[in-house]
């Protein structure tokens, strides 16, 4: 299940807040683990086994690797801890991984061996992650161990962050699992939140979307270099809008039930970097790197060598994280690189350029990173690339000015939604209104009506709702 | 965030999605859209094949937006969403000047179907060479209103342009045979703008129009002459909006039908599928009370049409091979033949090979819109 969707709006949701506020505060992790199941179990019936699997395996992991500890058996804490990771990593590696590796060697070994095609089990990606980095800090002793299944299956499980993340850490959540205050409060800055990533997904990344797919059926033969970077600008306000979305929409739907999790996304287009980008982009996936790959892997403690082979191994990793599939790991390596050329090459030296070459370097190899993430055929994607650089002999035809002026309004909403203007205006109105009685509920009222209508006019007349951070 | 307002604000949220819960379980369910011109979606049952399958909650989900409570409202919302941003088209459908609304059919004329169309009318016309001489056979493919009006279509658009599929077409058919409709609508519009050649609302030719490339093709190939001043106009209606307004669920400036009969009228029945369902009107009003206001000309398709003319000695027997684009045209013809047959391709189950041998036709056209027949699926039955 999707949270932009009718289902999720007039069937889940309500039903949801019905049995999560009419039950026992003691019950309440009970009723998020059986809801999120159902959440689940509705688009994937079979692959909620292998979720349930992965839940058991790492929660039985977890109170080993803390018994051993407590008795001073180290070693034995260590072996639970690698057998334990050991078991996600390979369920991930298998069902998301395991095609692309016997593709792979087909091609290689010019072989025939027959493919498996699983389909993806949904959020596999996020929640193998979580269930780590629970167990890691487990033993790194960060996390204290979770004796209920019940609330370890809930933070799992737990339907907000299911599927698209963010990628939350048992140890920031840990408290909240135990004893946490619902109120009226929590519940409105959720409302507000989940509206504002419910509009975003909705009205703004599925139009983007729209866009781009018109433009990336072109041919890319004849296709004018302004429409193709058209087509790569309208998609990197997809992805961002869509994924920065569903992030707004999980931390929202986290403050009506309590909870609160980290920032997942801090407006990455403002960047002056590639590195800066990724301190802004994915928050959750890059502190995750950080903590249990690159700093194990020594980080920059090492000398030149030693960061150029930690980063490049955060990197690779990451673009396969994002899909199995070489286009990802290409991309990935790309920032890997790009991240260690501004750390040791020209970092400096861009720091000293006027703000506006930074901010156009930074829009730069995000969008060839963007292209990089949406081809994974390669032969489609060189002609786009080409295109991009004048391939198609034409600067710009009847067409590409007709795509912008009739996508004029959006592209500067577009724009516009990504930057930190909007919020900084909002804040600025609200915090003069202060003293109004009136005035800020009409206004944060009006908002969510607004967004509400329109985002469900779109969904009822639209049956293009694709979801794009959906396979990982 | 102060305390009150917090409450105000969830409030209004939980009215929204309760509401709108509620309104949507309590209200009976519809068959189906008068608008959409299509059956809904019903609640699925639930059985447990249909839950492990995951094939439940697809169904599932489609009933709740086809259902979903003011349905028509919300499309109208989101298309006057987009109208507002300045969008100048939205599923595929222009928003031209003049209020026409003229679809795009991006992919239509590039997918592999309509390439093989081209062959397969080519292959029914070679065969038929060794029965008829070119001056008995017609191809009419009607170019539709995004190249005749592209002059109406928004500033730079550039959608595909269906000259180079209809020069295809007709460079795949034997001499002679070729009807070139997209200049005779083209000198037209040029002539006079003022002349509606296409509903701005649907997807069909205009009357005027099919008169318009019926004189042409009967002037080509010596069967007569056909003058305006030979029919009296009657508009039928004021209030038809077609497929394309549905399809963008907006209200919009309202088309008419008009009606051309002959000021000599002759005397005909029509024979509807072989069977014995005898007409004796081309027209049937009762389609003027419903939304499919089009299926006013032959109460719309049908497998096979024969209109006979009992007092007509031309010795001339047609077959039209079409689409609805010939509800309007074929009644120009009857005049100058003894039987006008239309055969929709779509519908019609026997072998057409055999049907065209026990009749004996003096006369083929084959009639369809240009969009259409390059999406056309049973244009391989011809060749059956």
């Amino acid at each position: 299940m999707v949270f932009s969707s009718l289902l999720f709006l007039f069937r889940f949701l309500p039903l949801v807040l019905i049995l999560y506020f009419a039950a026992p505060r003691r019950l309440r992790n009970l009723v998020l683990l059986l809801v999120s199941l159902v959440f689940y179990a509705w688009g994937e019936p079979v692959y909620v086994i292998l979720m349930i699997v992965s839940i058991l395996i790492s929660w039985t992991g977890g109170l080993m690797v803390d018994r051993y500890l407590c008795q001073g058996r180290s070693k034995a804490a260590k072996i639970s801890l690698a057998v334990s990771v050991a078991a996600g990593l390979s369920l991930l590696g298998f069902f998301k991984y395991a095609d692309f590796v016997l593709r792979t060697v087909n091609q290689l070994a010019h072989s025939d061996i027959p493919l498996l095609s699983l389909s993806l089990p949904i959020g596999i990606s996020f929640y193998t992650f979580q269930t780590i980095s629970y167990i890691i800090d487990v033993y790194r002793g960060s996390a204290s161990v979770q004796k209920n299944i019940i609330s370890y299956g809930a933070y799992v499980t737990m339907f907000p962050q299911l599927i698209a993340g963010p990628i939350v850490q048992y140890k920031t959540i840990d408290r909240q699992l135990r004893s946490r205050r619902e109120s009226a409060d929590e519940f409105a800055l959720g409302v507000m939140r989940f509206m504002c990533g419910f509009g975003k997904k909705v009205l703004l990344a599925n139009n983007a979307g729209l866009l781009w797919d018109q433009i990336r059926v072109m041919d890319p033969g004849t296709l004018p270099v302004l429409t193709a970077w058209i087509g790569i600008a309208a998609y990197t306000f997809q992805i961002y809008f869509d994924f920065s979305g569903y992030s707004d929409m999980a931390i929202g739907l986290g403050h009506m039930f309590g909870f609160r999790f980290l920032e997942n996304f801090d407006h990455p287009y403002q960047s002056k970097s590639a590195t800066e980008f990724w301190r802004r982009w994915h928050i959750s996936l890059g502190t995750w790197f950080r903590e249990y790959v690159y700093i194990p892997l020594g980080g920059s403690r090492n000398g030149t060598a030693g960061l150029i082979r930690s980063t490049m191994a955060v990197w690779l990793l990451t673009g396969i994280w994002h899909g199995a599939d070489w286009n990802f790991i290409v991309w990935g390596l790309y920032y890997g690189v790009l991240l260690l050329l501004e750390k040791l090459v020209y970092g400096k030296a861009l720091k000293k350029l006027p703000g506006v070459v930074q901010h156009i370097y930074s829009m730069f190899v995000v969008m060839i990173g963007w292209f990089i993430f949406s081809f994974n055929e390669i032969s489609g994607g060189m002609g786009y690339l080409g295109a991009m650089f004048g391939g198609g002999r034409k600067l710009f035809d009847s067409g590409s000015i007709y795509q912008l002026y009739s996508n004029a309004v959006m592209l500067a909403v577009l724009i516009l939604g990504s930057t930190t203007l909007p919020a900084a205006l909002a804040g600025k109105v609200l915090s003069r209104l202060e003293d109004a009685k009136v005035i800020p509920i009409i206004l944060r009222g009006a908002f969510v009506v607004t967004v509400f209508l329109a985002g469900t006019a779109y969904l009822v007349s639209a049956s293009y709702n694709p979801f794009l951070y959906f396979r990982f | 965030m102060k305390k009150h307002q917090s409450v105000y604000l969830n409030t209004i949220f939980l009215l929204l999605i309760f509401g709108f819960a509620a309104a949507n379980i309590l209200r009976p369910q519809k068959e189906r859209s008068e608008t959409e011109n299509r059956t809904l979606v019903k609640r699925p049952a639930l059985t447990w094949d249909s839950l492990i399958s995951g094939e439940f909650a697809k169904e599932y989900e489609s009933y709740l937006s086809d259902q979903f409570i003011l349905r028509d409202q919300w499309i109208t919302l989101r298309t006057g969403i987009e109208r507002a941003c300045m969008k100048q088209e939205l599923n595929d459908v222009y928003f031209a000047s003049d209020d026409y609304l003229i679809e795009k059919h991006t992919g239509t004329f590039t997918q592999e179907n309509a390439q093989a169309n081209i062959t397969r009318l080519g292959a029914f016309f070679q065969n038929l060479e060794a029965s008829y001489s070119p001056e008995h056979l017609g191809c009419i493919i009607v170019p539709n209103a995004v190249k005749v009006l592209s002059e109406k279509l928004p500033a730079f658009a550039d959608p595909y342009d269906e000259k180079l599929y209809l020069d295809q077409l007709a460079a795949a058919l034997p001499e002679g045979v070729w009807i070139d409709a997209l200049d005779v609508l083209a000198r037209s519009h040029e002539a006079d703008g003022s002349r509606q050649l296409y509903y701005r609302t649907d997807h069909h030719w205009t009357t005027e129009a099919a008169f318009e490339v019926c004189a042409a093709w009967l002037r080509e190939k010596g069967i007569g002459n056909l003058e305006a001043d030979q029919f009296h106009v009657t508009t039928v209606t004021d209030f038809f909006e077609g497929t394309i307004a549905s399809k963008l669920g907006i209200a919009h400036r309202a088309d008419s039908i008009q009606r051309w009969d002959p000021v000599i009228p002759y005397d005909y029945y029509l024979v509807y599928n072989q069977s014995d369902e005898i007409r004796n009107s081309m027209y049937q009003e009762s389609y003027l009370d419903t939304k499919d206001k089009y299926a006013y000309f032959y109460g719309g398709n049908n497998g096979l049409i024969e209109t006979k003319m009992p007092d007509s000695r031309t010795g001339r027997k047609l077959l039209i091979i079409k689409d609805s684009y010939a509800h309007c045209f074929a009644p120009f013809a009857c005049g100058l033949f003894d039987e006008v047959d239309l055969l929709d391709p779509r519908y019609y189950n026997a072998s057409i090979r055999e049907l065209m041998a026990s009749k004996s036709y003096t006369d083929v056209l084959v009639l369809f819109n240009a969009a259409g027949f390059a999406e056309e699926t049973a244009i391989a039955r011809l060749l059956s």
